[in-house]
This record gives C-alpha cells, structure tokens and sequence, in this order.
C-alpha cells in the first residue's frame, strides 16, 4: 500500500508488473496455446544459396486430401513485403532462390509431424546458380543479386576535406575491422497463429511491431489493411530479430489459414529460427586517421561494408546508423564516409540491437586505441581530448546543443573502476606470465528514435482512457519484450496524472483497439512514446480538473493521494470524476501524437544536418585476463556508465544495461555464424555458443543522468546503446592482455592463437 | 501407450507415444505451459522439471521413462513455500525481464537451493549454468539467488510469514 500511494513514481524501483506471472509460468506465450482446431504450419524452404526452381513435383504415394499447400501463384496480391527496397518476397519469386533457406512454399496439416511428413513427399528440381558468398564477390559482379551492382544502400557523408589533410599529411594511420554476425538469441523462438476472419485474419504471435505485421503485408492480400487484425502475446525477447520477420510468418500463416479456413498455427524450432530469421549484418570496415602533433584528430575516413544478405530487408535503415557514426563519438573537422550494403546468396541481415552501431564503433574505438599506441599516446587521454562536446558539430554536421553527457559519464566510471593505474601497472607485466592482464576503454553515443525525418514520418501516437472504474489505460501500439514497457510507460502516465501506479495499466496490445505508435525498436519507446503519453496524460489530468470545477464550481482542485481535492473538504476518487467526465459528455480518451523538436533540420539526401533529436553516451570501461597458454579470456570486471537522461525505473534501467553488456559480450567474445556454401552450420544453442551464469562478469551499471530536454522527465533511448559499447573496450584489454594486435571479433581462443603465430589480421 | 506420470503429486495417466518428449506431454497432454520449448536439445534449460529430486530438461526425457517418477513442474511448485521466497527475491532484484527462461532459472534455483542452502557466488552460477537467459546478463539473477538463501536461512519460513 505505501508504493501505490507515493507522490513520485518516475525515479522510483517499481516492480515491473509482469514479473509475477512470469514467475509462476502463468503467462501465456503464444506457443502455449494449443487447439484441436489448429493446423500446423511448416516451411519448404531452398538447399543453395541460388537456384532456378525448373518444376515442384508432390509424390503420388502421399494422400494430400488434409494438406494445405501454398504456393507463390496462391499469393492473392502482390509477392512483395511492403517496406524497405520492395524487394523482399514472401515466398521465392519468379522461380528463383537466392540463399540457403529462402521459403518456398508452406504447408499446413492436423499435427506438426504431418506436415513435416508432407514436406518430405514434395520434390523440386533446381538448376543450380553459381553464387556470390561473400561482399567482394558481389562487388565484382560474379553473381547480380540485387539491381546491376549488388549495392542495396549507398551513404556518403562529407565534413571538410579529409582527403586533402591525407595528403598534406605524413603521418596517416589505416586499418581493417571485421564483425561477425550475431544471432539474436531470444530465448522463446518465433511463433505466429493465423486465425481466419470473415473479411481478413487475425493474427496472434510474438512480436516487436504490430502495426509493421500490417504494413508490410499490405499488399499481399486483396483485403485492405484494417482487416488485418494484429494482436501482440507476450514475447520472449525481441532484440530486433522480432521488428520485422514476424510480418513474414504472419504472412505465411496468414495464407495457409485463409486457403485452408482454419486457423493455422506457426511455430518454428530453434534450428529453423536459427537458420531462417535475420541476424546482425558482418562488416567490413576500413578506418583511416591523420593525428596532430599534438594529438588532435585531423581527419577521419571509413569505408564501410555491410553484407545484407540475399535482399534489403532493414540493412538500409542498418546501413544509416553505421554512416552517421563514421567518425565514433569525435570531433572532427575532416570526415568523409562512405557506407555500403553489399547484396550476396546468404541470409537476409537486419535488425538487431544496435543497429549498425555496433560495428562501426567496434573498428573506430579500436581504431582509436591503436592509433593513440602508434603515436605512443596513451589511448584514454588521446580519446578523452577528442571527444565530443557540447557545442561541438557532428559528422553530419549537427550542432550538439544539448549537453553532451559523455565527461559525466567518464567520471563516473572512473570513480568506480581505477583505469589508469591497473593501466600502468599492466603496461609493465612481465610478458612469460601464464596469465595476462589488460584494460579497456570505450565510449559511444547513440542516437534514440528514428534516424533524421523517420520520428516525423512516423508521427507516433499514444494516448490514455480514463475507465468507468476509475483506472487509467496506456493505449500505444508499442510491445512489451522483457524491457519493461508495461512497467515504464504507466510509470510515466501515473507522475503526470499524480495518481497512484496501481491504478496505470498498458491496455492490450491489439491493433482494434491501441494506435500506432510506431515500431518497438530505435530505443524509441521511453523516450519518444514516453512523450507522447506524458502529454497524453495532461491533457487528460487538465481534462479531469476542468470537469470536477465545472461540476463542483470550485476552483481549487488538487490531486492528493490518489483523489482529486475539491476544495478544503470534498475529496472526489478517479472513479467519481470518470462518472463526472461522462456525465458532462466528455471524452475520456486523450491522444496525443510526436512531433520532433524544433529546429531539427536532416537532409536524407545529402544525409546531413540533425541525424538524431537527441543523444544518449556512454562510456565503459574492463579488465581481463588471458591465459597465455590456451588463449581463453576471462572478463574480470566490466563496468558501463550510461547517460540515459533520466532512469524512469532505476532497476530496470540497470537490466538493460547489464544484459546488452553480457550480449555484447558473447559478441565481442564468441558468438559467430559458420557458414559452409552459404549454409549455416551452428544452427542450435549446442554449437551457436552464448554467455551462460558461469562465465559472464557480474557488469557493473552506473546511471548518469543528463537530461533531454524533449524526453519525458528527461528520459533518452537506452536499451540498444549498451550493446554498442563492449565490444571494443574487450577488444582492447585483450590486445593488451596478450600482446595481439586484433582487430576482429569475437576474440575465440583459437584465433587468437593464430594471431600470436603472427598472422596479420588485416587480411583482405 | 498409456503412461503414468505422477506430477505435483497427483497421478495421470496419459496416452502417448512412449518416446514422446515429457515437455511435450506435459504441455500437450496435461496442459501445463509453464516450462519452455526453447531448443528440444537440452541445452536452453527454459523446459527444466525436477523429477524424483534432481533438475532435468524435459525435452530430453521420453515420456515413458518418467513413468511412476515424482516430476514437479513450475506449477507445482507453488505448494513449497521457499518457492514463494525465490520469487518475491527474484522480484525484487529485477531479474525478470522477457520471461521465457524464468520458469526454467526458478526451477534450477529451487533446486539448488535444496541441495545447498547456503550457495556462494560460483555455485549459483554453476547451478544456473544449464540455464540461458539472453535479456539479463544474469547478474540479478545470480543476486535474486543468494538473497533467497539469506531469506530461507533467516527467520522467514519458521515465522510463516512467507
């Protein structure tokens, strides 16, 4: 009773409101739901990384009487997901396969084992394409994937003339940085239910973006959009593998239920989520610096390479966030990047936390660190004296007008983890050491929300309902996914409404009933929704006060303790003022929409000026330890500290941080995709190796709080950045530990035993 | 084949194939859903049961071999009070966030539990190590553990104000 009748909640540990249903496994997923009613949907997909199908055959000896079976010529609209470059197929198109995987056609049946049985009875002849499996290849044209160059997305952006301080310059620096994939690894594993409806389908299923599973698949069907009915179930992790491919199961299940008239139920394994789904696009990056004298950063190039896989899916919008952040979090006066997405016969690469950040600040920072070593500088102070300021004018050429919280966050690192002198003392380890030691350091930023105009195209909408039972509903189309959303947002409504939490609640996330809020991604939800719905609740507080003094003419009102003051003896509940509201006629709905900031000015073409409204930073700092002779690293401390502007919900704030740092982690130290003629080959947790309880640090978060003037309370974006930031402070304390000058990731005992054999790393 | 499965302690007899995996039986059968179909290769720990005392993942046992064993799955576990505790810890520490491998860690966590009241921090880790979680980086959840160790060794559960 004491927390649901505080005065403040935003700042304040609030349990997060699920957490006792999933504790008691009373929650329902969307694979815990069984029905005899169900069929069972499964997916024909294509052996070769590119294909001509000449002719699909059905054995005669199966009986094919209880099978549902979808073909591309049972598309009733167009073959196309409509988003990106309209270039994404739902099922193979034309005939043609272009990677390992690619869906072919579906099947439903009355259990799983029959339609897996069913699969096994259909036979497609292919004529084999000689494929492009890797990013040169494509570059030089052996396989056209994708238009006449194979380049899904081109970005250049230019500051002041870096070619021409190359030049004139002696002391230029270059290097090559490569990423792997990352697979996003949520624990539940996609599931979709198609349900049939009498003028479209309803979908239920486990999801980022419910409005996306809408758009997307707009022009698919022969039905318009609104009769495609979306409904979220609570799901098991998202980290951007659930933004968009959920549309495309939806889609699949959606015409088996349609063609079939039954509901048809979608559930993939971990192997074919594995090596059907997305992943985080590998790199290739090349970074080039000219350093003063006197330590000044000059100029910096890089060119950047991502592999998209066969089609564009979100690698444009991937691409973006990798070019704006070109020249890391430094000031620089000489900038010219150019970022490409390469196509090539592997799978399609998209979203996944971060968002192309963590490349490209894995090979700057790295960058960075070496070129401070090169110049015999030592690399915090080289990069504390580069970094960004308040004042100072980005890559894109945007004035920071808000503070930068960078300096705050590297005080409070420091306070906490004592950089310099474990610095200095590992600087002089003995190198016959069996064990090794090395630091790290790193700092980034991340732009929150939608890059340049996107928050302005998006036009986020959010609103709150005042119930007949005196209880307040969010109404957003943004999803819960274990980051907390249902807990922050009515956080956020309850301060501005000074009402008790209890009594905030998110209303179901069914797009019949919640508008578009836009996607669940761009750490936009806390501070772009956020927002929204803090105004939201305003005009709905004002709302309520403005009835109570029509009603009662009193002009002091006040909210205390959960009721509405009227005057010095009145007190009226959120139930009597909802019956006040209605009795007046009012609405009891209060919708408010995004608009950006003013002032922000963003050129996509030229791809200049304001890339994001506002900037979260962070600076992170580790210890580790090698040993020197099995190579295995040993992350002894990790520490982050975050400028998230202001924690809504301090405890879930630190889970974010603690969590992106442990999955960068498993990035920056083990997670990798082996692929074998374009086919993956650690399609399970057994061989794809994440971070487990026993060999993870216990990450240190610290919260720093510098606020943003258009989030709400203060709030910034932050569940992405600290994927952004390990990555290269591990990197660095490995390079240091073991006295390898790495400049690829994940950093496996293997490789760097092969790095030690002195083998460069800057091959290709 | 009809089977005899004894879970939270009360008996049903299903029929199914006898190499049918028990986290299918469980979820299918009995219509339990609590524990998690995360990988079917023993490796996620999100289907963990803990059958005649000892933790398993579900989806590597075939369902005749659980035949007339005591299973308790993260439904039954309610009727043991130092599960109240490992939650109401679990809650308090933050560490949940998606959910997915919750059942499973709380499982694991009991389980621990009984066998060491008094874990230190490696072998909490040890004992959730079967268990991934992709959200938390697990450090909530290692501390949920050992503060339900301090709780369950204090005063709590002889006051019976669990």
């Amino acid at each position: 009773m004491s927390e649901i009748l505080k005065e403040r909640c935003v700042g304040v540990s609030v349990v997060r409101v699920d957490a006792a249903d999933k504790l008691t496994g009373k929650i329902k997923y969307a694979g815990d739901y069984y029905n005899d009613e169900y069929l069972h949907g499964k997916t024909l997909r294509s052996p070769y990384p590119c294909a001509l199908i000449k002719k699909i055959s059905y054995g005669a000896d199966f009986d094919w009487s209880a099978v549902t079976v979808v073909t591309e010529d049972d598309i009733p609209g167009e073959n196309v997901l409509n988003n990106f470059n309209m270039d994404v197929p739902f099922l193979a198109k034309n005939g043609k396969v272009n990677y390992v995987g690619e869906p072919v056609l579906l099947v439903a049946a009355e259990s799983e084992d029959k339609a897996e049985e069913a699969l096994k009875h259909i036979f497609i002849d292919y004529e084999i394409i000689e494929p492009s499996l890797n990013v040169f290849d494509s570059l030089a044209g052996k396989n056209l994937i994708y238009n006449d160059d194979n380049i899904i997305k081109e970005y250049n952006v230019i500051k002041g003339d870096a070619s021409a301080v190359f030049e004139n310059y002696d002391n230029v620096f270059e290097g090559v940085y490569k990423t792997p994939y990352q697979e996003q690894a949520y624990i539940e594993p996609q599931v979709m239910i198609a349900v049939p409806s009498e003028n479209g389908v309803t979908i239920y299923g486990s999801m980022q973006c419910p409005y996306y599973v809408r758009k997307e698949s707009l022009k698919l069907f022969d039905f318009p959009p609104e009769n495609i009915h979306v409904v979220q179930t609570p799901t098991g992790g998202g980290f951007g593998g659930k933004e968009h491919f959920p549309s495309i199961i939806a889609s699949h299940a959606a015409l088996l239920a349609i063609k079939a008239k039954k509901p048809v139920k979608m559930a993939y394994d971990r192997v074919e989520d594995m090596e059907g789904t997305t992943k985080r696009h590998p790199s290739i990056i090349r970074v080039k610096t000219a350093v003063s004298d006197k330590g000044k950063l000059l100029a910096v190039e890089s060119d950047i390479i991502f592999d998209a896989g066969a089609y564009s899916m979100a690698s444009p919008v991937v691409l973006a966030r990798a070019a704006i952040a070109g020249a890391g979090a430094y000031n620089c006066d000489n900038v010219k990047i150019r970022a490409r997405a390469v196509a090539t016969n592997l799978i399609p690469t998209s979203a996944f936390r971060g968002f192309g950040a963590p490349q490209i600040f894995f090979a700057i920072e790295r960058h960075m660190t070496r070129q401070a070593l090169k110049l015999g500088l030592d690399p915090v102070e080289f990069k504390r004296a580069n970094l960004l300021k308040q004042g100072d004018v980005t890559a894109t050429g945007q004035l920071l007008k808000e503070p930068v919280g960078l300096e705050k966050c590297i005080g409070a690192l420091f306070e906490k983890f004592n950089y310099s002198s474990l610095y200095s003392e590992y600087l002089n380890q003995p190198f016959n050491l069996k064990k090794r030691r090395g630091v790290g350091f790193s700092a980034v930023f991340h732009g929150a929300g939608f890059t340049g105009k996107g928050e302005d195209y998006i036009k986020a909408k959010a609103g709150v309902r005042i119930s007949p039972e005196g209880t307040i509903e969010v109404l957003c189309g943004t999803t819960e996914m274990g980051q907390g959303m249902r807990t922050v947002l009515p956080q956020i409504v309850a301060e501005t409404m000074k009402v008790p939490f209890s009594l905030v609640s998110v209303a179901e996330t069914d797009t019949d009933d919640v508008p578009d809020s836009g996607p669940t991604v761009a750490s936009r939800t806390t501070m772009i929704v956020g927002k929204v719905l803090k105004d939201a609740a305003s005009d709905a507080y004002e709302a309520l006060i403005q009835a109570l003094k029509e009603e009662y003419g009193e002009n002091d009102i006040k909210m205390e303790n959960g009721a509405f003051k009227v005057g010095a003896e009145k007190t009226v509940d959120l139930k009597e003022a909802a019956a006040v509201l209605k009795s007046q006629n009012k609405p009891n709905v209060y919708y408010s929409q995004y608009s950006s900031p003013p002032g922000v000015v963003w050129d996509e073409r030229k791809f200049h000026g304001d890339a994001y409204a506002g900037y979260a930073w962070a600076a992170t700092a580790c210890e580790v330890e090698v040993d020197m002779e099995t190579y295995e690293v040993s992350v002894l401390r990790l520490v982050s500290a975050c400028d998230v502007g202001k924690a809504i919900n301090p405890i879930l704030a630190e889970g974010q941080i603690e969590g992106g740092c442990i999955q960068a982690l498993g990035y920056a130290l083990m997670e990798d995709i082996v692929m074998k003629n374009g086919k993956i080959q650690n399609n399970r947790f057994a061989t794809y190796i994440i971070p487990t309880a026993a060999d993870v640090p216990l990450v240190e978060a610290v919260l720093v709080e510098e606020p943003y003037s258009n989030g709400p309370y203060g709030a910034k974006g932050l569940g992405e950045m600290p994927c952004v930031v390990v990555a290269p402070c591990v990197a660095d304390a490995v390079a240091m530990a073991a006295g390898i000058d790495v400049c690829d990731i994940p950093l496996t005992p293997e490789k760097l035993f092969v790095r030690r054999k002195g083998e460069s790393s800057d091959e290709n | 084949m009809k089977i005899n499965l004894n879970v939270n302690g009360s008996v049903k007899c299903v029929d199914v194939p006898p190499q049918k995996p028990l986290c299918d039986v469980i979820r299918e059968d009995l219509g339990l859903t609590g524990l998690k179909p995360g990988c079917r290769e023993g490796e996620c720990g999100a289907c963990t049961i803990i059958m005649d005392g000892k933790t398993v993942n579900s989806c590597l046992v075939p369902a005749l071999a659980a035949e007339n064993k005591e299973i308790i799955t993260i439904e039954g576990l309610d009727s043991f009070p130092e599960s109240k505790i490992i939650r109401r810890k679990f809650m308090e520490a933050g560490a949940v966030q998606c959910g997915y491998c919750i059942p499973g860690m709380v499982m694991s966590s009991y389980a621990l539990l009984k066998e060491n009241a008094n874990p230190d921090e490696g072998e909490i880790r040890e004992g959730l190590s079967g268990n991934l979680c992709r959200c938390t980086g697990y450090k909530k959840i290692i501390q949920a553990v050992r503060a339900s160790a301090e709780a369950l060794s204090e005063k709590d559960l002889k006051d019976g104000t669990v």
